[in-house]
């Protein structure tokens, strides 16, 4: 039987979920945790679709305001949702680099990463603190257009803005390049896999992220068991194997044999199995929500749905 | 006791009531528009959105990521009621140099690609004409236009007859705006049958889609200043 306290029945009244736990300390909350049965959940900020624009003065609020509708702490926020330009300026794709001015907008990007004040971070940093949550990734999607002093601007961005570290869907080539960021900055960056199984420079197999693995010990892997499933991977058998070097798993629900994404429930990705194997565990492995099926209703709905159909399987 | 509890349970009802509502928005209408007046389109829209098209290529083809721009896509250019885009939907692109492949899609039905392949080609036109519509008029080359009505046009028009003198009834602009969206393919149907009329017509305005999603603009400059010289 579930006790409420005076404070958590109030909050249940106002519509926020009681396993966001947060103390308001002076005018400001200290990010908590949002664990449903011991997994600490999170969302890609990739989920919520009907964001503003890169650089809208509204979209870091739209952000929190959805964070805290969801009563969900934490967040792996995309470089796009920091930067005041999409990350397809900063070369994630290889046909974006082929784009007639990519050269030119990717140096403005790189210029702007040079020079922005480190209080840039900060100020974005403060408004999650202030509303109670917190930044624990910062994705970047790390590739070759990025030259070392951006990497390391990079690495002192994701410190100021209070991330743990970095998600990247990257390549192995570039992961090679990073260990020598990831021991100076002592800051650990966590592999992103698709499932493109026709290039071996992707992250899509479990040999590619045990080659990145075997690279760095501050190499780390960002699990997305949708894509890993459709990739026809099995999560479950690579979770045991790699617990200890999966900082959170990417969960969504697809189809094998590059089947598609679909409503949590509908694919072939053993949602259910994972979560469990991470609860009877205890792993210190972080579920982050990611919402890319079609749906009529908006974000924000889609990724309540996720996370209820989340909370249901742990129960 | 009972008299205190009922307005409480009617209170919380209420309250469970307004929290439900909103949470569960059954349409996002910021994101889908408003229903549209064509119901066949309207299930074709949906449609696209339900199976997740929309999230990557856009819901009007302008893409996000790095999904293949369907807007400008010669593939879509080719495809006829599906031929091309159907086959691709069912089997997906797995050998790609980007970073997550296109997905497959073989457990849609023939409706449900229909759909998907009507919405596809509405919103490309759409898009295209606003494109070509809001592109800068310049005077095109009216050698090159004759080659493209030769090859494009002449099956159903010449310069010497349906079309005889229009040089000399509408200016430039007025020809290109006739070239992208003619005023003949706008006719209501009839309730009285004519089979012969209304397979002319049907043909007439799939050739004219056709022709929309593939116009550069360079094609209608030139065209509309070949159709300027008849004169």
């Amino acid at each position: 039987m579930m006790l409420y306290t005076r404070r958590e029945m109030a909050r249940l009244l106002a519509g926020i979920p009681v396993s966001l736990a947060m103390t308001r300390q002076a005018g400001r909350e200290t990010p908590g945790l949002t664990t449903v049965n011991g997994v600490v959940f999170g969302v890609e900020t990739f989920s919520f679709h009907d964001l503003p624009p890169s650089g809208d003065p509204k979209l870091i609020p739209t952000i929190i305001s959805n964070l805290r509708a969801l009563g969900i702490a934490e967040c792996e926020i995309m470089s796009g949702h920091i930067e005041p330009f999409p990350s397809v300026m900063t070369g994630w794709w290889v046909q974006s680099r082929r784009a007639p001015d990519f050269q030119r907008r990717r140096e403005e990007a790189r210029n702007w990463r040079l020079t922005v004040p480190m209080q840039y971070y900060r100020v974005i940093r403060r408004q999650f603190e202030d509303a109670g949550l917190r930044i624990y990734f910062y994705n970047v999607n790390f590739n070759e257009t990025f030259t070392d002093e951006e990497r390391d601007r990079t690495f002192e961005a994701a410190h100021e803005l209070g991330a743990e570290g970095f998600s990247s869907s990257t390549v192995l080539t570039e992961a090679r390049r990073l260990v020598p960021f990831v021991d100076r900055h002592k800051m650990f960056v966590a592999m992103h896999n698709h499932n493109n199984l026709s290039d071996p420079d992707q992250f899509a197999t479990p040999q590619s992220f045990e080659t990145a693995l075997a690279m760095s010990k501050l190499f780390y892997v960002t699990l997305d068991i949708g894509h890993f499933t459709a990739g026809n991977n099995d999560p479950v058998t690579f979770i045991r194997r790699h617990h200890d070097r999966i900082k959170n798993i990417h969960v969504r629900d697809r189809k094998r044999d590059n089947g598609p994404n679909r409503p949590f429930g509908q694919g072939d990705t053993p949602i259910k199995e994972v979560l469990g194997l991470i609860r009877d565990n205890r792993y210190p492995i972080r579920a982050y929500l990611e919402y890319e099926y079609g749906s009529f209703r908006s974000s924000l709905d889609e990724v309540k749905a996720c996370f209820e159909y989340c909370k249901d399987a742990l129960d | 006791m009972m008299r205190l509890l009922v307005p409480g349970c009617v209170l919380l009802f209420v309250a469970s009531l307004a929290a439900q509502t909103a949470t569960h928005r059954s349409y996002d209408t910021a994101f889908l528009g408003p229903p549209m007046a064509d119901p066949v389109l309207q299930q074709a829209k949906e449609t696209f959105v339900l199976f997740g098209c929309a999230y990557c290529h856009g819901l009007n083809l302008v893409s996000r990521g790095e999904a293949t721009d369907l807007m400008h896509s010669a593939l879509v250019g080719r495809d006829e009621n599906g031929n091309l885009i159907g086959s691709l939907l069912r089997a997906g692109i797995p050998q790609t140099a980007k970073l997550s492949p296109m997905p497959q899609f073989s457990d849609l039905s023939d409706q449900q690609i229909a759909a998907i392949v009507t919405w596809i080609h509405y919103a490309r036109r759409q898009g295209r004409y606003q494109e070509l519509t809001a592109a800068s008029v310049t005077l095109g080359d009216a050698a090159a236009g004759k080659t493209y009505f030769d090859g494009a046009c002449s099956s159903c028009h010449a310069i010497d007859r349906d079309l005889a003198g229009i040089g000399s009834k509408y200016d430039p602009a007025s020809l290109r705006a006739a070239i992208l969206d003619p005023k003949g393919l706008k006719v209501d149907r009839s309730f009285t049958v004519d089979r012969l009329k209304d397979k002319k017509l049907t043909a007439a305005q799939q050739r004219h889609h056709a022709l929309l999603e593939n116009y550069s603009v360079n094609d209608v400059a030139n065209v509309a200043a070949y159709l300027a010289s008849s004169r």
